[in-house]
């Protein structure tokens, strides 16, 4: 999605120069966008999409499907959300991409620790 | 015993058909300022062909032999490619 | 091959190179050692001088076992661990589950008793903590510092694995984004490097040897970072969630146990007749047997069996322990055979290589000496096209120290491992005194010839090649055992490793004397030039 980088000509230096400068700033913002949606949150998500998956995929035959393939698909879809931004050119999408995962899988996880924080103070009360 | 005697007989195969490309790899010869050689027939047919001791070893039902073949056509490409052409290896 | 924008191409090649080189000395580390850690095992035997038996279940072992289990504390047969040693003799690992005052955690508490299997002689014998009794065989402990620094880097756990995780996982990234910026990956696989220039002779290697090494890059570096993040990260996660926190819980499932109890006293069957019944079902021999609850009636065994020829991983089968009944094949992981489970089985084989004995072992080692100089020349690449900024020839120059030095210091420690083994020092201190000695050394001599990078790196190369060519001997002068008893016994491992030392060393040398390559080319074998521009 490459959006046009085309200027208009300027109606003076003084409004040029604003526009290099808002250019150059825009670049900058959009250069930090991505190391921080590649980086930092990439990790969380798929960290996240990992955790929630035991909750949703079917145990299969041998009670370890749900176990085996969140563990085993970490590295792999690490590596496709992590690709998926450096190729992205929108920005914005990718942000709303990546937050919509994070909260998609982000709430059954939390719902799924409180559970568990529960039941080891259940498990400590006793 | 036998995955060694699968994984050398595909090894051998490989070996000659990835040889038979590279002695005919237009750039290869190209980028070392030597005579392009002029028969460029059948290299993506050897290909496949050096690809084919894997399948005829995936037919025995030897997994293992598959993967240890495998490792081992891509050792076999790369040493093979690292070796610099010379002018009357230009033809087959 | 693949058509990316310029500008895309230009964020795939930034990453490709930075991650490279930032991470990339700690991956080539990682890398070097886990290429030497395909032969742990060989190492092992080697240091050991020769094993009792190749494979140690081949002969009766029921009575001995049960001599050293019910003569012990009756809370360690909650679970046994039965499996060879690197000298080829038995160990049992008799164990409760207790938490260790220490750590707070639940840990194994209990006595690993090592037993020569033919002349029934205890070899070993310590009490403690899982953590205290393991590790400490001195023999191991070059073995255990190749595959520590491979795993670990040394870090205290969990950091050591969640930096080798990430060091995977760059690797991983890499061998994409490498993919999709090299744009000729067929038109130039056949291109052997040009010597016209640096910067051409360093790209044309770095991207012929990656191109070929792509896919099994793909796959070790995804297995290693599973083999990290499983244990560190996945394992505790996916207990919170789906198991209440319980990781225990979590491994139980993995391995599927659960069996109704049952304390009423029951001898436990005999081991030799399961192995027995095992050895017609497997078509190979028995590796090991862990057995729950022994001398009671909920007792069970399972029997571990070697890989047999043509199939990726071992088997494992249940027995009733109280009754010697034949329960059948048991899945790897899980409670049944799956998909999950047999990708999850899958890893350890491929990551590792040890799945057909030497011949699968000899190719993981070339694959990993691919990985190796992919990575090598890969940071040489990105430093030459900077060569014109002081800062950059300055890492090229610690490239070379790190890239040298750490071979350098590896078979160093080597020397002084085998030195304690025969001289009766703490094996383990000295193998890590050698490794950081070595590494000063080869440090110091980057801060001296810090101008001189080809005089630093001509002196680490001999270095290196005298060290591996005289490993042997010192081997040898440490009390290790000599070639004709070693032939004699059948212990062909410890000639192997000799040779394997003496040929390295012949090729490093070759790699700098110019009179060797002479020789070899005159001998009219082919050597691959070597670029006259540096």
């Amino acid at each position: 999605m490459s959006r046009g980088h085309s200027k208009q000509i300027p109606l003076s230096l003084a409004k040029q120069q604003s526009d290099e400068l808002s250019e150059a700033k825009r670049q900058r913002r959009r250069l930090i966008s991505r190391w921080i949606l590649a980086g930092p949150l990439a990790f969380i998500v798929s960290v996240l999409i990992m955790a929630s998956m035991p909750m949703w995929m079917p145990m299969g035959a041998g009670n370890v499907n749900h176990l085996a393939f969140s563990v085993l698909l970490f590295p792999a879809i690490w590596v496709a959300i992590v690709m998926y931004v450096l190729l992205e050119e929108n920005m914005t999408r990718a942000a709303v991409l990546l937050v919509i995962l994070f909260f998609a899988n982000g709430i059954p996880v939390v719902l799924g620790v409180m559970k568990m924080l529960a039941a080891m103070q259940a498990g400590g009360a006793t | 015993m036998i995955d060694l005697l699968y994984c050398l007989l595909g090894w051998m195969v490989s070996g000659l058909c990835l040889l038979l490309i590279a002695r005919r790899d237009p750039k290869r010869f190209r980028a070392h300022s030597l005579p392009v050689p002029t028969d460029q027939r059948y290299r993506g047919l050897l290909f496949i062909a050096s690809l084919f001791p894997g399948v005829a070893i995936a037919m025995t039902g030897s997994v293992s032999a598959v993967i240890i073949w495998a490792g081992g056509w891509t050792v076999l490409g790369w040493l093979l490619a690292l070796k610099r052409p010379k002018k009357e290896s230009a033809s087959v | 091959m693949i058509e990316l924008s310029q500008a895309r191409t230009q964020r795939l090649l930034a990453v490709h190179g930075w991650s490279g080189t930032v991470l990339g000395l700690f991956l080539y580390v990682v890398v070097l050692t886990g290429t030497i850690a395909v032969l742990a095992h060989e190492i092992g035997a080697w240091s050991a001088g020769g094993q009792t038996l190749d494979e140690p279940f081949s002969v009766p072992v029921d009575t001995l076992i049960r001599e050293q289990v019910e003569s012990s504390n009756e809370a360690w047969r909650e679970e046994i661990g039965i499996f060879g040693s690197v000298s080829g003799n038995i160990r049992i690992w008799m164990h409760e589950h207790a938490t260790n005052p220490e750590s707070g955690n639940t840990e194994d508490y209990g006595r690993l008793v090592e037993i020569n299997p033919v002349s029934g002689d205890v070899v070993n014998d310590v009490e403690g903590w899982s953590g205290e009794v393991f590790g400490n065989n001195p023999i191991s402990a070059l073995e255990d510092f190749i595959v520590e620094l491979h795993v670990n880097l040394h870090l205290p756990h969990p950091w050591g694995l969640y930096a080798t995780g990430i060091l995977g996982f760059i690797m991983l990234l890499a061998a994409v984004t490498g993919l999709l910026i090299h744009r000729h990956l067929i038109r130039e696989a056949f291109l052997a490097p040009r010597l016209k220039g640096a910067l051409l002779t360093k790209r044309d290697r770095h991207v012929l040897a990656g191109t070929w090494s792509l896919v099994f890059a793909f796959v070790l570096a995804f297995t290693g970072a599973f083999f990290s993040f499983a244990i560190s990260l996945a394992l505790p996660v996916v207990a919170a969630t789906g198991f209440d926190g319980d990781q225990e819980a979590v491994i139980e499932t993995l391995l599927g146990v659960p069996v109704p109890e049952d304390t009423t006293a029951v001898e436990l069957a005999n081991l030799d007749e399961m192995a027995a019944t095992v050895k017609g079902e497997a078509y190979s021999g028995v590796a090991g047997y862990s057995v729950s609850n022994w001398g009671r009636a909920d007792a069970r065994v399972v029997v571990n069996t070697y890989p047999a020829e043509g199939s990726m991983s071992g088997k494992q089968y249940s027995f009733e322990g109280a009754t010697g009944h034949f329960l059948g094949e048991k899945a790897l992981v899980g409670t049944a055979p799956s998909v999950g489970g047999a990708a999850l089985a899958l890893m350890g084989p491929l990551h590792f290589g040890s799945f057909a004995g030497l011949l699968s072992k000899f190719v993981w080692v070339a694959l990993g000496i691919a990985m190796t100089y992919v990575t090598y020349t890969g940071m040489q690449l990105w430093v030459q096209r900077r060569s014109d900024e002081p800062l950059w020839r300055g890492f090229g120059h610690w490239l070379m120290i790190v890239g040298i030095g750490t071979p350098f210091a590896l078979t160093l420690c080597a020397h002084t491992f085998f030195a304690a083994l025969g001289g009766g020092g703490d094996a383990y201190a000295w193998t890590a005194w050698g490794f950081v000695g070595a590494s000063a050394f080869a440090l110091l001599l980057g801060v001296i010839l810090q101008k001189r990078t080809v005089a630093a790196e001509n002196l680490l190369i001999w270095g290196l090649a005298f060290l591996l060519a005289t490993l042997p001997l010192t081997r040898l002068l440490s009390g290790g055992t000599g070639w004709p008893s070693a032939i004699q016994n059948g212990d062909l491992v410890i000639v192997g490793m000799d040779v394997l030392m003496l040929v390295s060393a012949f090729f490093v040398a070759l790699w700098r004397s110019s009179i060797l390559r002479k020789l070899v080319t005159q001998a009219g074998l082919p050597i691959v030039e070597r670029s006259t521009a540096t």
